[in-house]
């Protein structure tokens, strides 16, 4: 409940003073090229992962892939790159609108 | 993360099938740690592969024991490895390097030196010039100077035109020239008409003219003579001389009113005759044609005895009668070809004559002569014997 007043807050606060959102409230950044790759930033693990589901947990939420053959083509600290044919993506528990 | 496949490939790598049950936690772990895990696919539930750098492979042992994983190496790619697999053959390695070192220092000397185009004397003269300067086989082809070779060649054998040297590969090729020096004639060298003319034109540049401007000259006549090669001006042993001349040449053709054609109709007859010795039979039936063709195949069965097979084909014969003027076009384009080929490329054509014939001289036919007018050279050279 506290957490998500703070977060309420900082989010008016980078509306105010014009600061993007995913830095001042910690958001994971997600590029997609098609429904082939996606490569999110900012991520906190992997929760699920088989060949045609991928759950990724990020500090706002899980964001979870359905799909075929789905590929870690790498993970490290900061990033995580998938590939496959995604079907679908889902947000699921997000804090943030 | 963005690292190149050739720098993997440096580096070495490992592709590794980690089972258990908690896979997500041990990605997790290892990418918390900064271990980068690539290409990740799973196999099956609990089962993934994925490649991982010899460095990191190493850092990841502590994880595996935490989420009771276990990790088993597929296949071990990268330069690390091939070192030490050729670490392992000493000698392979030694060989392989042995190798390229004979290729290369091979490939830098001199193997062989060609001489092109220069004769046997000269060659051997070229030859012992390079030897000279010490250009031979196993030198080495740095130390070779194309332009002082050639320079030195051109400098030293006589007789020579040109010459160009060069490296190709492992060869040295020195081209060359020759001169060649025209051969001075043993005999004088007259000039004589080509044909019956009228001199027009002398122009006398070596030799003493025998005949003047406006003479009349008949073919094979001497016109310039050139000079005997003991005499005077000896190099004037051959005349030469510009002598153009006015030539007439006459073509001529006839061409009768009634042209009679023979076309074979198609019929034929064939009998044979057998000779054997005074003997003469005449076997099948000969065709009473009013005119016709003949063709005879003569065979010898045995001596004494000929056969001879005799075909003859039936021809009909027609007569057509064409107009004076038709048979004139005829007859003139028969005399223009004719006299066509007589005529010089080089001629210049000053005048063109046609005379028909009359008609009441030559009722049944019509003759054309042509008679052309050229200037041309008659200049011909001959050797006086």
């Amino acid at each position: 409940m506290r957490e998500a007043r703070s977060a309420r807050i900082k989010e008016r606060m980078s509306d105010a003073l014009g600061v993007p959102k995913d830095v001042a409230l910690d958001l994971p950044r997600l590029s997609l090229e098609g429904n082939a790759r996606l490569v999110m930033e900012n991520h906190k693990g992997l929760i699920e992962y088989s060949a045609d589901r991928l759950c990724i947990q990020t500090t706002v939420g899980q964001v979870s892939i359905v799909g075929r053959k789905l590929v870690l083509r790498g993970i490290n600290r900061e990033r995580i790159v998938v590939e496959g044919r995604f079907d679908s993506l889902e947000f699921l528990g997000w804090e943030v609108s | 993360m963005a690292t190149s496949g050739l720098w993997d490939w440096v580096r070495g790598y490992v592709i590794i099938r980690v089972t258990g049950r908690m896979i997500e936690k041990f990605v997790n772990m290892a990418a918390a740690r900064h271990i980068g895990l690539y290409d990740v696919t799973t196999l099956g539930p609990g089962m993934i592969t994925a490649r991982v750098s010899v460095d990191d492979y190493r850092r990841l042992h502590p994880i595996l024991r935490d989420c009771q994983c276990r990790a088993t190496v597929d296949a071990r790619v990268g330069a690390p490895f091939l070192i030490a697999a050729l670490g392992r053959r000493k000698f392979l390695f030694i060989g392989l390097m042995l190798f390229v070192a004979i290729l290369y220092v091979m490939s830098s000397i001199l193997w062989t030196i060609e001489v092109v185009g220069a004769n046997p004397h000269q060659e051997q003269q070229i030859r012992r010039i390079l030897d000279d300067m010490g250009v031979n086989r196993w030198t080495l082809l740095s130390s070779i100077d194309c332009d002082t070779i050639r320079s030195e060649i051109t400098k030293s054998v006589e007789g020579l035109a040109w010459a160009g040297v060069e490296t190709q590969g492992t060869a040295l090729i020195v081209r060359v020239a020759e001169k060649v020096l025209p051969d001075a004639p043993v005999f004088p060298i007259d000039l004589i008409a080509s044909e019956d003319a009228i001199v027009v034109k002398l122009i006398v540049l070596a030799g003493d003219a025998c005949v003047a401007e406006g003479q009349t000259v008949v073919a094979g006549q001497v016109l310039v003579s050139g000079k005997s090669a003991s005499g005077a001006g000896g190099d004037a042993a051959h005349a030469r001389a510009i002598v153009e001349g006015r030539v007439w040449r006459e073509g001529r053709a006839v061409v009768p009113l009634n042209v009679e054609e023979r076309v074979r109709t198609g019929r034929k007859s064939i009998h044979y005759r057998v000779l054997w010795g005074n003997l003469d039979f005449r076997l099948g039936r000969v065709g009473s044609f009013e005119a016709f063709d003949t063709k005879e195949y003569r065979r010898d069965y045995r001596p004494g005895v000929e056969f001879i097979r005799i075909e003859r084909y039936e021809l009909a014969l027609t007569s057509t009668r064409i107009s004076r003027s038709e048979a004139y076009a005829l007859a003139r384009a028969a005399a223009e070809d004719s006299i066509a080929a007589k005529l010089n490329k080089d001629a210049r054509i000053v005048s063109v004559s046609e005379r028909v014939s009359d008609e009441n001289v030559m009722p049944e036919a019509v003759e054309v002569i042509l008679t052309v007018e050229t200037v041309e050279d008659i200049a011909r050279p001959r050797e006086r014997q």
